[in-house]
């Protein structure tokens, strides 16, 4: 019963299907043409309001991330790589974040995977 | 992307916009037109409504000894309207019965609430946003229009940006509500 278990387990694991259904595996076995050609996936929007915007001078930019993912808490020390001379690392010391128009309270449970519109969200001042 | 740069401001045309939300006769508006303090009062009038309480945030005309020549606000308007529309959702629940009520007489407390936000430039003395809630009973009115005020200053996705007389526009202060 158990060895049956295990046969099937390991013929499930090993099918063509399953690897098909996971894209890092399918990006990797993909030839590098196709490779290229499927970056646009990879990028997200960055949108950059007050004193975001002030510091990149931007209020949107496309920003491409690692074909893997990228974790929103390492999205941050990214840009800053970005705009060296500025202030942008205070800004997003005392700033949020959103991902598809919803703020995200835990940076490490996030991964972006391309495609998304994020959003730095400065502290508020309206009123 | 378009975007205009104005008077040193870059205005996001796209992620900025006006917009509104509309449920069971209550309003969250962000609009770059000059708030209508009269419009948006009447717009909550009822004849079961005993009270209407107002709130007028206007464009001080100095800050911190330096003389401001105009405010310009922006927005995130897709999660700021979200967010109003939550916190408006939040101050019927906050606000559910009139003390003036019976316990079990199901009588709604507020009758309507408006929240007009502007973005853009505003003028020293125009008003940046106007609340307005009518209900029943004075008590309730006041309590949820202080509500909305306050919660919509700490967590709606709007900034503010002052400018000052005789400095450059450079130098303008994004402002922060903590």
């Amino acid at each position: 019963m158990a060895r049956a278990a295990t046969r099937s387990f390991i013929k499930w694991a090993l099918s063509v299907d399953r690897v098909h259904d996971c894209d890092h595996i399918r990006h990797i076995l993909q030839a590098p043409s196709n490779f290229m050609a499927v970056t646009h996936h990879f990028e997200i929007t960055v949108l950059y309001f007050a004193a975001a915007s002030t510091a990149t001078q931007k209020t949107t930019e496309q920003i491409r991330i690692p074909d893997n993912g990228l974790r929103l808490s390492e999205l941050g020390n990214l840009l800053i790589s970005q705009y060296p001379e500025t202030n942008l690392r205070d800004v997003l010391q005392s700033s949020q974040w959103s991902v598809d128009a919803e703020m995200v309270d835990d940076l490490d449970s996030v991964v972006l995977k391309g495609g998304e519109e994020v959003a730095v969200i400065c502290p508020v001042s309206g009123g | 992307m378009l975007s205009v740069a104005y008077l040193g401001t870059t205005y996001l045309e796209d992620a900025s916009f006006e917009t509104s939300w509309n449920a069971d006769g209550n309003v969250c508006a962000l609009t770059y037109s000059r708030l209508d303090v009269s419009g948006i009062i009447s717009a909550v009038g009822d004849d079961t409504a005993g009270a209407t309480a107002v709130f007028i945030g206007t464009t001080r005309n100095s800050f911190a000894g330096k003389t401001v020549a105009r405010l310009e606000y922006q927005a995130y308007s897709k999660l700021a309207i979200k967010t109003m529309a939550d916190i408006m959702k939040a101050a019927c629940q906050l606000v559910s019965r009139s003390d003036d009520q019976p316990e079990n007489q199901a009588v709604p407390s507020l009758i309507r609430c408006a929240v007009h936000h502007r973005l853009g430039t505003v003028p020293v003395g125009e008003p940046s946003i106007v609340i307005a809630v009518s209900s029943p009973h004075r008590k309730e009115a006041f309590v949820a229009c202080e509500f909305l005020l306050e919660e919509i200053k700490s967590k709606a996705q709007i900034w503010k940006r002052e400018f000052y007389e005789g400095e450059d526009d450079r130098n303008a202060e994004w402002k922060s509500n903590k």
